[in-house]
């Protein structure tokens, strides 16, 4: 089996994620991660010249839209329902560190 | 440090801008159906989609797409058919699904463009457009007759969504130093977001400040948002990088953000330039990082080291369907435009024969382009004589009026255009002194009066009866023959001393204009 992606990609990735993982189960995801792109390797074999990507699982559909009106929301409780904390009717969550994102 | 005068002397400042505009003006959010409102109850405005929960499926409002077309149509955009929404990662709470909904290579709108006009101390900042004839054009300026029209390109507009609100506690005013917990009120999580790059073709602070002045009209003109840039629906923020001058090489930048309104965008920008020559002038390195604008200490601080773009791991969005715009949506689109502030300017020039200074400046504010177009159809057939004297107003009495009580409604005032075209007419016809306009101006607005009314009851009516006016100059000669034998021995400055005498013996009344030519002929007969 080739080695497409190392045991060092495989902890970038579950970073990027904010997946935890084990260094066993690094290990075992490394393995996993080459066999899935293995598997992949019959598409390089096909000759795709001046086939336009595929960008998007959704095949046929397009200009799905809804109108612009109000549906009924989560009351207020049903939405801090799942909360594992709650203070002044918001989600009560530990500190981050940085400022925000990027939007 | 150097002042930003100098610093251009020797280095040319490129900036770009990134603008995001809330769509305000809509019912509800971006993909699903919750209400979008301003300073609801926490958390009452929520819904499986915008909380990110498991098996949620997005559809995107209609009504939003026809507004990023719009705005894309108003800013010279091509508008790009075949689009998709990408997912961007997104680790903050304010976002739970912890991806942003956006879009990826091709947005709506591609390619479009904006003009500016910069005169005035304004076109001070930028250098060298004083080399150039009338009507030449060097890189993306173009020489005018009192300044130039800078050319700046539009990279695109792309449809995304906001996040929710963040309140940090623990750490002292809302602060995120040293909190230690964080509430998360998620009412303005998905909504209809669009943001606008601009190509890096600004390159002084004052065509920054100019493009979010333009960019703000139109998007008001369109009617797609509140455009507030104090709650936040409208926000820039600015890349900024300096090269020697004549160097084509671009520098590392800089991010500015915190950015709530146009005298900051200008002054931060002014500052992070000015901050950037002073670092590289001793032989320091710009670092690619993002800094905060704190406009009470006057300066820029690091906020962080900017990820790279690979960071954000976009790839299309599996839940929602690309789009394949028919000509038929666009040109539904295209129908709504309104008359834009450009060619709002361009018709007051060729209908009214005003100045295109005057003109630009009636479209910079919604108060002035109303006040003034109300008092033209007010005045009907005399709208074009009048026309100039009630952008005067506009521009002069009321823009003060309005910039010196905070969030004035004027269209709410007692000064309707109605009585702009009665103060301006008494005006014209010699009734009232420009001076006395100014007392009637303001009576107007305190008392809710007419300004016939108050010219009749303060007596305020200017003497233009030239026989009565003969009359007090030839009692103001008789009383200084020495200074009628100076006059007519060659010191005619002494004219104005003539006129305050009459002015004087008037009690302030007479018409200065009439009292001069009289006097002229008088004394030059």
């Amino acid at each position: 089996m080739a080695q497409h992606v190392t045991e060092r990609d495989v902890r970038d990735i579950a970073e990027y994620a904010r997946i935890h993982l084990d260094p066993d189960e690094i290990v075992q995801m490394t393995v996993d991660l080459n066999s899935i792109i293995d598997s992949l390797k019959p598409i390089t074999e096909y000759d795709l010249e001046g086939v336009v990507p595929t960008f998007h699982p959704i095949g046929s559909l397009s200009n799905v839209m809804r109108e612009d009106v109000e549906v009924t929301s989560f009351t207020q409780e049903e939405a801090l329902s799942n909360a594992p904390a709650r203070q002044d009717d918001c989600f009560l969550i530990p500190s981050i560190l940085g400022e925000g994102g990027d939007r | 440090m150097k002042t930003l005068e100098e610093v251009l002397q020797d280095w040319e400042a490129v900036i770009g801008l990134e603008v995001h505009c809330e769509l305000t003006k809509l019912e509800t959010k971006m993909f699903c159906g919750c209400k979008l409102e301003f300073g609801a109850p926490p958390n009452t405005h929520t819904c499986p989609v915008c909380l990110g929960l498991p098996g949620a499926l997005p559809v995107p409002n209609r009504a939003a797409i026809q507004s990023i077309v719009l705005a894309g149509l108003a800013t010279n955009c091509d508008i790009e058919k075949h689009t998709m929404f990408y997912r961007k990662g997104y680790m903050y709470p304010d976002m739970a699904k912890n991806f942003q909904t956006t879009q990826g290579p091709k947005a709506f709108c591609m390619r479009g463009h904006l003009d500016l006009t910069v005169d005035g101390r304004g076109a001070k900042e930028r250098l060298f457009w004083e080399d150039l004839a009338e009507g030449e054009t060097s890189e993306n300026m173009t020489r005018t007759a009192d300044g130039y029209v800078a050319h700046v390109g539009i990279t695109r507009i792309h449809m995304e969504e906001d996040a929710g609100k963040m309140v940090h506690i623990g750490g002292g005013e809302g602060r995120i130093a040293g909190a230690t917990h964080s509430l998360v009120d998620y009412n303005r999580a998905g909504t209809p977001l669009i943001e606008l790059v601009t190509e890096p073709d600004l390159r002084t602070p004052e065509e920054a400040r100019l493009f979010m002045h333009k960019l703000r009209q139109i998007f008001l003109t369109l009617g797609i948002s509140d455009c507030s840039m104090e709650e936040g629906s409208l926000r820039a923020d600015g890349n900024i990088s300096l090269r020697r001058r004549g160097s084509k090489e671009f520098g590392t930048k800089t991010e500015l953000k915190n950015i709530n309104s146009f005298k900051n965008l200008h002054d931060g920008l002014a500052y992070e330039i000015c901050r950037q020559a002073e670092v590289l002038e001793e032989g320091g390195k710009i670092y690619q990082e993002t800094r905060h604008w704190d406009p009470s200490k006057k300066h820029t601080i690091v906020m962080r080291v900017k990820e790279t773009a690979d960071d954000y791991r976009m790839f299309p969005d599996p839940d929602l369907a690309p789009y394949d715009l028919s000509d038929e949506f666009i040109e539904r689109v295209r129908a709504k435009l309104p008359e834009l502030p450009d060619q709002k300017a361009a018709r007051f020039e060729r209908d009214y024969g005003l100045s295109s200074y005057d003109a630009r400046h009636l479209v910079e504010h919604r108060f002035t382009t109303e006040f003034f177009e109300e008092a033209c159809a007010e005045a009907g057939d005399r709208a074009k004589e009048l026309a100039k004297p009630l952008a005067n107003l506009a521009l002069n009495d009321i823009s003060a009026y309005v910039n010196a009580g905070e969030g004035i409604d004027f269209s709410k005032t007692a000064f309707s255009p109605a009585r702009g075209v009665a103060l301006v007419s008494l005006l014209a016809e010699d009734v009232i002194s420009s001076k006395q306009a100014k007392e009637v101006f303001a009576a107007v607005l305190e008392e809710d009066k007419d300004p016939d009314a108050i010219v009749e009851e303060r007596g305020m009516k200017q003497v233009s009866d030239t026989g009565a006016i003969e009359a007090v100059i030839d009692e103001v000669l008789a009383a200084n023959p020495d200074k009628v034998a100076a006059y007519k021995g060659g010191k005619t400055g002494l004219i104005g001393f003539f006129v305050g005498q009459c002015m004087k013996a008037m009690k302030g009344q007479g018409n200065p204009k009439l009292i001069n030519e009289l006097l002229a002929k008088k004394l030059d007969a």
